[in-house]
């Protein structure tokens, strides 16, 4: 059976997010899979080297390094923390059967959880990366994972009822 | 970041972001209506960055943050 993700807007910014089976364990697996790197970060002692540090997640604000140094003090914590937040409700929503519903604050965590999911697989940080330049199944996972946020996006601003299917 | 004086927040345009996720995350988060939230991506993917109205400091800055929470490249610079 072929293998799809639809995800259907129903109007107010809420979605229907349907998944085969197997689409629906892809996503479960990369999920999973950053949640046990940004974990590492709430360890205490923290490893010496964190696979996703904040300079991996987010870029820098400023030309200037002390800028730089300066606004990740003042907002990389709360931003670390609310990437790692929508995670966990993400997960903890995770449904029995392969499909939700996702309200307005949800479709804002699908988009942020699956935008820095793609970090691990990529060489460069996210924002200076080019599509394609991966180990090719790092590569797949990538075009995945930024299809199915396409696809949450272009549902969500879509009038009810207008599916937008991404076939796997 | 000087306290006083406009900061201008710029999003880049970058080969991860998406056409809707850009149009989204505009209308979410900078309150465009959908239909200028499409124009602001489409702005975006036909050029290097996109620069948002001026505002003071610490606005600009939480902007930027929330902004890079949801994946965007994007920073800032003294008006």
């Amino acid at each position: 059976m072929e293998d799809y993700i639809r995800v259907t807007g129903v109007g107010g910014g809420t979605v229907q997010l349907a998944m085969s089976e197997n689409a629906a364990d892809a996503v479960w697996h990369i999920l999973a899979e950053l949640d046990s790197v940004l974990a590492e970060a709430r360890q205490d002692p923290p490893p010496r080297r964190l696979r996703l540090p904040d300079k991996r997640l987010f870029p820098d604000a400023y030309d200037s390094a002390a800028e730089n140094a300066a606004f990740r003090e003042r907002h990389g914590t709360r931003m670390r923390e609310e990437l790692g937040a929508a995670l966990e409700r993400v997960l903890e929503a995770w449904p029995e059967q392969p499909w939700l519903t996702l309200d307005s604050a949800a479709v804002r965590d699908w988009m942020v959880v699956l935008a820095h999911a793609q970090t691990s697989y990529l060489r460069k940080p996210r924002w200076r990366a080019s599509v394609g330049t991966s180990k090719r199944d790092n590569d797949v996972k990538v075009a995945w994972l930024r299809t199915l946020q396409a696809c949450v996006a272009a549902a969500t601003l879509a009038p009810p009822g207008m599916p937008v299917v991404l076939d796997v | 970041m000087s306290a006083g004086g406009k900061w201008i927040v710029e999003i880049h345009n970058d080969e991860v972001n998406t056409y809707a996720g850009v149009a989204l995350i505009a209308h979410r988060l900078l309150g465009l209506p959908q239909d200028q939230g499409y124009e602001l991506a489409a702005d975006l993917h036909h050029s290097e960055s996109v620069e948002l109205t001026p505002r003071p400091g610490p606005e600009a800055e939480r902007l930027v943050a929330d902004l890079q929470v949801f994946g965007l490249h994007a920073t800032l610079r003294e008006a």
